[in-house]
């Protein structure tokens, strides 16, 4: 009566998604900053 | 007034930050601040939560370990719940206020939302076929979540639905009101029909069935999913300001074409 | 302003509107939204022989019995809701919760001698989590036996392990 994979699994699962979420949101952050900065930059130039 | 034109014009910017303490912009320097501290303490409380979940707290006398499922489990639904409720809350200030925050809020908080409770439905099946024998039933509290996940995947449906993203966020406001019937659903159903799943454990009206030794590990992880969910939202709220800002940027500089960048 | 407090009437009122049309159809269809029926509902109600039914109740204490059919196990209990008790047979094998004094749902249908034969049986667990030193020596002490009943509130267990 060994529930160990179904614990793990539910636990890897949970783990796995959320910081996937999170890398995803940070990706798409520091992109939009960085975009947004050369466009500033750009508007000071011009 | 019903676009958030906080930067192009200024005379509007002035009379949202005199009227609207939560304008965009002071959102976006508030978060700014406090996003390390949510971040950090989300990740301190949720790996405490989980190595006590998983090697400390006690076993269940009749479930054994799988007990422990229980310590993302019910993080998950509630902050599934809690999330449908700051959705309809973002629908309401915008269908009412117009306020040029609550639809920004209301597109980044939904995708959140229906992982978390795609989580808590995949979770709960993780923990229900060890237990009960079966992955899924139909009774009325799985249904039910079933239903709120399905609301979640509706409301961002329709935010990309229209050309005009106005228009979206509108019909997604309306649907984001109407699903909110669901929660008190969800909440109840344990107690007005015979389901498979167990009635709450937690209870405000009477004393609770829970035990100090397992209920611990479980508020660790509570807070720690909550403040990691928060930290979540704001991250991405926080991009959709910008994200605003760029288009404004490309609207306003003609001469600047996207390749450029 | 106005707008604004017309807006939020349109609002308030749809919302009153959706909340009695759903209040309506879930009283409406209260009976189908139940996921079991217990044993007293079946026997008053006269259920079509054969039709699939799922039954609800506690399992009796002592009336747990094994046979073997093949190699495959067949097991009969008895389902109870302290008013009334049906017979089941079920051929299978039986979660790991499935134990005398535990809530079960089986699926399946009554035959021509009120026996009710499932084709499935889930274990039902209630909302109490209980350490396992605490159950155990709440069973040595002989104040609780998990064939009888639900175990006993927490704030109980302190006064129930310790000698009066």
């Amino acid at each position: 009566m060994t529930h160990l994979p179904y614990i793990l699994s539910a636990y890897g699962i949970t783990v796995l998604t959320l910081s996937g979420l999170w890398f995803i949101s940070y990706k798409r952050f520091n992109q939009a900053k960085k975009k947004l900065d050369v466009l500033k930059k750009h508007n000071y130039e011009a | 007034m019903t676009d958030s034109m906080f930067l192009s014009k200024p005379k509007k910017i002035r009379f949202f930050i005199i009227n609207q303490l939560a304008n965009p912009k002071n959102f976006f320097q508030f978060t700014a601040k406090l996003q390390p501290w949510i971040n950090f303490f989300a990740l301190l409380w949720i790996v405490i939560g989980l190595i006590w979940g998983l090697f400390i707290s006690p076993a269940d006398w009749q479930q054994g370990d799988s007990v422990r499922i229980m310590y993302i489990h019910v993080p998950m639904a509630l902050l599934a719940s809690t999330g449908y409720i700051l959705l309809a809350f973002c629908g309401f200030s915008s269908l009412i206020w117009k306020h040029p925050l609550a639809d920004l809020a209301a597109k980044e908080i939904g995708p959140v939302g229906a992982t978390v409770t795609a989580l808590c439905l995949i979770t709960g099946s993780i923990w229900g076929k060890p237990m009960w024998g079966t992955w899924w039933v139909w009774d009325a509290r799985l249904t039910s979540v079933l239903i709120l996940f399905f609301l979640y995947m509706g409301h961002i449906a329709l935010c990309h639905a229209f050309d005009e993203p106005q228009k979206g966020y509108k019909a997604a406001a309306m649907l984001a009101l109407i699903g909110v019937f669901d929660l008190p659903i969800i909440k109840f159903s344990v107690q007005w029909w015979n389901t498979l799943h167990q009635p709450n454990t937690f209870s405000l009206t009477h004393a609770s069935s829970i035990t100090l030794s397992i209920a611990a590990p479980l508020i660790c992880c509570f807070i720690g999913f909550s403040l990691g969910f928060i930290g979540l939202i704001c991250i991405k709220i926080r991009t959709a300001i910008l994200e605003q800002q760029i288009h404004r940027f490309l609207i306003n500089a003609p001469t600047l074409s996207k390749e450029q960048i | 302003m106005k707008r604004k407090t017309q807006r939020l009437c349109i609002i308030l009122s749809c919302m009153m509107g959706f909340a009695i049309a759903i209040v309506l159809v879930l009283s409406a269809f209260s009976d189908n939204l139940v996921y079991f029926k217990v044993p007293s509902q079946l026997i008053n109600q006269s259920q079509p022989i054969g039709s699939v039914i799922r039954l609800g109740g506690m399992v009796v204490a002592n009336s747990l019995h094994h046979l073997n059919d093949n190699q495959t196990p067949i097991t009969t209990f008895d389902v109870t809701d302290g008013q009334a008790a049906i017979h089941v047979s079920y051929k299978g094998i039986l979660p790991d919760l499935f134990r005398e004094g535990q809530s079960v749902v089986a699926i399946g249908s009554l035959n021509q001698q009120k026996i009710f034969i499932a084709t499935e049986v889930l274990a039902k667990h209630d909302e109490t989590y209980m350490p396992k030193e605490i159950a155990d020596s709440l069973r040595k002490n002989g104040k609780w036996d998990p064939r009888f009943g639900s175990p006993p509130d927490p704030s109980r267990w302190n006064h129930m392990i310790k000698p009066q």
